[in-house]
């Protein structure tokens, strides 16, 4: 379609030269300021989710608890970025670390940021974050760490998109659900049924770890 | 693809709509549905007002900049791998997402909800030409099985009651087990669309999404979804096609940010949708997932004639479907019944100046201009303002009725004399109202049918007030 | 031009009577002139008024709703306010008719000067007058419609509340749904007959479920949608303008009469 661009651009200027009027620039980016935990938890909650405070070195142990209590097979997907939060402590939860597939009924992953204006988590994408995991196995998992938790949707954004914009930025804001059948709200439409998010506090240098 | 023709059969539509028991059985659910939601929303969120003005603020800046934050986007987005097309026409952006998916092999397409896909007619020109397409967003997949238009532009398969649904299951899913789905409740017809889709999201070699907006300053394409359909769309293929018109892009995140908070508020009376997700350009070297292509197709299809024009707030929609939750007349008919792709109010103001003021001119009209849907409109666009304007398009081009115009002209005449007028009111209404007689009502009246069909005609006192006055004075 | 009142010291009323008032209802302007009185305003009806054009602009005839506005204009030009018995009539003065004019920058102004005095009833008694001598008693319990351009046009809601709760003996019963139209607008109803019959087929619905004796509104419009589909439902519901019950002036029919 050659020259549609420079026909459309050509209407587009033609039509506004009506109105010559010089616009108010973009509000400048907000003051990235730090969120409220508490605020944030609550939200997600609203949104469905359930939330759980742990010690940022416990996740293997929460994970293999929260899949009990749920009579869920203690097997998951986690995401290459968490390879390292010491899963062998948990020797009778099995892991692979990778892109989840249809196989996987449960996938553990990180996410960047929480946002506490809207109870959001944020993945962002990388070679060791693929975003799969978080769409398609049906009980999803997330890690985030509470000092991560910004204010709003712009500090969000500013904070995701870095010194380079990932390829995915996703705000996940509780599991997937459909109203689309009598406006009736039911979970797990395509994506995740559930979704429990592991909100990490650090672990105070040589000091025991401590749930709240 | 709805074709044109059927905006001008809104009448015709409209009496059937308002005789179809399920569809009234549906529509019914709006007041305590999405009426009732967004409301608690709005009233949860003590900034909603200010977040109003800024979401119009950032729509309003990207129209009076539209050819530079699109050349942006194009610009950004190349940069990070992706392709931008663009089409004038439906015709022409049909032709452009073929060839992508011809040249390489796609015989399967899955697809996330755009409803700029059922505006160029997307579907049964893709299968015309052998492609399947796999519809994922639940409402979508209802009535692609039931070989509808969707009625609603955020739940396309409103118009079905939930034993309809569970019907359009038994006919199309596989009968051997028919015995595993009960089909009993919304959760369970739920639970077997999952099941069936599920590996189908798979199985499709390209995916195909909408944008709820593009940014110009990182290329992006934002969709917003609940289901989590969309993201398995543009995250599982190869290829991911994105189509979007022109008025869709918006300058940064945080004009993208203004439009978020509130989007879902306004749509599902949610804070937030479930998944907001920002795309840029295909997979890096590093991924381990994502297309390994992704394109951009960006359609005018006159959205540029209508800058400039008393019309253009239209491009301001952000497609959250609340102005026809809130409108009784789409709670009358339901969105078949507008004939075109967008229903409801926004479908009133758009839709001439896609189809034309002569075959769309019922939708306009066919508003009592209560102004509800300006007023629940996050984006503060004034649709009575905009009916009107195509009124008037309609009456200076003569489309409407001879009849109309004629009972105008005569009117006016005397309103514009008003000795004359007195005079004429003052006898008419001296005969209607020895006509009525004691009842003090018209049952039928033959200029008034329209009226007495359903109500009686209340009787004129006799003497007007401005005879009565004078004579006191 | 005729005047009544003259010994009140407030200022001058123009009566926009309203064409419905005029031909079907005129005991809602005699109503108004009384309330206006009470309040004391010296009322004035100027004899050239016909009506404000919204058949005609709402059908995108803007030649005949300019002719007419220009009639408007004229015969409301030497008051301090100009007050009508209908969110709907006000709202096409105060919001509309200078959308008419953009290209007649005088005319313009006038229509700017015109929007700026005019009032609807109920708003012009409670806001501007701040008048609370309502001394009427309706001993009956009623509901209200707020019609659409009182509501959202004209701000209009809690003014006509607030004078009823003055009036002996109403109870007031909310309507559900209350911010919803009634199917009137204008050349709507029968334009659209069907839809507009669904329209006010809920309304009167809603209307029955109140338990009201009376239906209350301040537009005429509403009014004579609404009882004549109660009546056609044979529903015994009275309907009656609001001003009627504010003035005491109720010993006229309602605007059908209930009953075979």
């Amino acid at each position: 379609m050659s020259g549609a661009r420079e026909r459309i651009l050509t209407r587009v200027r033609e039509r506004l030269g009506s109105a010559p009027e010089e616009p108010a620039p973009s509000p400048e980016p907000r003051e990235a300021r730090s969120g409220d935990v508490g605020e944030f938890c609550r939200r997600l909650q609203a949104a469905g989710a359930s939330v759980e405070r742990i010690a940022e070195d416990a996740v293997p142990q929460a994970v293999a608890r929260y899949l009990a209590e749920r009579n869920l097979a203690a097997r998951v997907k986690v995401s290459p970025a968490l390879a390292n939060l010491g899963w062998a402590e948990e020797p009778l939860l099995e892991t692979a670390f990778g892109v989840a597939d249809l196989a996987d009924a449960a996938a553990v992953m990180p996410a960047a940021l929480g946002v506490s204006e809207t109870g959001s988590l944020v993945h962002a994408s990388a070679g060791d974050n693929p975003t799969t995991n978080h769409f398609l196995p049906d009980h999803a998992i997330a890690v985030v760490a509470e000092e991560t938790v910004c204010a709003d949707l712009e500090a969000a954004f500013s904070a995701a998109t870095g010194p380079a914009i990932p390829r995915a930025i996703c705000l996940i804001t509780g599991p997937s659900r459909t109203g689309d059948i009598e406006q009736r709200i039911e979970l797990g439409a395509h994506g995740p049924r559930s979704l429990h998010v592991l909100v990490t506090a650090p672990v105070p240098e040589r000091g025991p770890a401590s749930a709240t | 693809m709805m074709d044109g023709a059927a905006a001008a059969r809104f009448p015709e539509a409209s009496a059937r709509a308002l005789g179809d028991e399920n569809l009234q059985a549906a529509l019914r659910l709006l007041g305590e549905g999405f009426q009732a939601r967004r409301t608690d929303a709005v009233e949860r969120f003590a900034g909603f007002e200010d977040a109003r003005d800024a979401a119009v603020a950032a729509k309003t800046r990207t129209l009076r900049n539209l050819d530079r934050h699109l050349e942006t986007f194009e610009a950004r987005c190349r940069e990070h791998g992706g392709v931008v097309h663009w089409a004038e026409t439906p015709a022409d952006a049909r032709q452009i997402v073929l060839e992508l998916l011809t040249d390489r092999g796609v015989r399967a397409l899955s697809k996330g909800k755009t409803m700029v896909a059922e505006e160029i007619g997307l579907n049964g020109f893709l299968e015309a030409n052998g492609i399947e397409v796999i519809e994922t967003d639940l409402g979508e997949y209802i009535i692609q099985l039931a070989e509808e238009a969707p009625s609603h532009i955020i739940v396309p398969a409103i118009h079905k009651t939930m034993p309809q649904v569970a019907d359009l299951f038994r006919q199309h899913h596989d009968q051997a087990k028919a015995g595993s789905f009960p089909r009993r409740t919304p959760a369970d017809l739920v639970a077997e669309a999952r099941a069936v889709l599920r590996r189908r999201f798979l199985e499709a070699d390209a995916g195909l999404t909408g944008a709820n907006f593009l940014v110009a300053e990182t290329g992006s394409s934002v969709i917003v979804t609940n289901e989590g359909n969309g993201d398995l769309t543009q995250t599982l293929p190869q290829l991911h096609i994105v189509l979007a018109t022109i008025e869709k892009v918006v300058p940064t995140l945080a004009d993208g940010a203004a439009i978020l908070r509130v989007l879902a508020r306004s749509a599902t009376g949610q804070d937030m949708s479930a998944y907001t997700t920002v795309s840029t350009g295909p997979r890096r070297p590093s991924d381990v997932d994502g297309p390994a292509e992704y394109h951009v197709v960006l359609l005018d299809n006159g959205r540029s004639r209508l800058l400039g024009t008393p019309a253009e707030e239209v491009l301001r929609c952000i497609r959250c479907g609340a102005c026809m939750n809130h409108c009784p007349v789409y709670g009358a008919v339901g969105g078949h019944a507008y004939g075109w792709v967008y229903p409801g109010p926004i479908g009133a103001a758009l839709t001439p100046a896609l189809l034309g003021v002569g075959a769309a001119r019922h939708l306009p009209n066919a508003s009592s201009l209560c102004g509800r849907c300006e007023e629940v409109c996050p984006m503060r666009i004034p649709l009575p303002k905009i009916f009107r304007y195509w009124r008037e398009q309609e009456h200076a081009a003569r489309l409407n009725s001879e009849r109309m115009r004629l009972g105008l002209a005569l009117w006016g005449w005397f309103a514009a004399r008003p000795r004359l007028y007195r005079l004429a009111t003052g006898v008419a209404m001296r005969v209607l109202s020895r006509l009525a007689g004691r009842s003090r009502r018209f049952r039928s009246l033959v200029l008034a049918s329209g009226w007495t069909r359903s109500r009686d005609l209340p009787a004129p006192a006799g003497r007007t007030f401005l005879n009565s006055w004078k004579r006191r004075s | 031009m005729s005047v009544s009142g003259s010994e009140s010291g407030r200022g001058r009323v123009g009566l926009f009577v309203t064409c419905l008032a005029d031909l079907f209802r005129p005991s809602v302007a005699w109503a108004s002139v009384q309330l206006l009185e009470q309040a004391g305003f010296e009322v004035a009806v100027p004899d050239r008024q016909t009506c404000c054009g919204q058949p005609a602009y709402n059908a995108g005839d803007l030649p005949t709703a300019r002719r007419v506005a220009r009639g408007i204009l004229d015969a409301f030009e030497p008051f301090d306010y100009v007050v009508a018995p209908s969110g709907s009539c006000a709202g096409m003065l105060r919001l509309h008719l200078g959308r008419l004019f953009v290209s007649e920058q005088e005319t313009a102004a006038r229509a700017e000067h015109l929007a700026r005095r005019t009032h609807e009833l109920t708003e012009f008694l409670v806001d501007v007058a701040s008048w609370t001598g309502v001394a009427a008693e309706f001993p009956h319990r009623v509901t209200y419609h707020d019609s659409c351009s009182s509501l959202r046009e004209m701000a209009v809601r809690d003014q006509p509340r607030a004078l009823m709760a003055q009036v002996q003996g109403l109870e007031l019963v909310e309507l559900g749904d209350r911010d919803v139209c009634c199917g009137f607008g204008g050349t709507f109803c029968v334009k659209y007959p069907d839809i507009s019959t669904k329209m006010v087929s809920d309304k009167t619905a809603a209307i029955a479920a109140t338990g009201a004796e009376t239906v209350l509104a301040g537009d005429l419009g509403c009014l004579l949608n609404i009882a004549g589909r109660l009546a056609r439902e044979g529903r015994p519901v009275a309907c009656r303008h609001v001003a009627e019950v504010l003035a005491g002036t109720t010993g006229t029919d309602p605007i059908v009469p209930v009953g075979p």
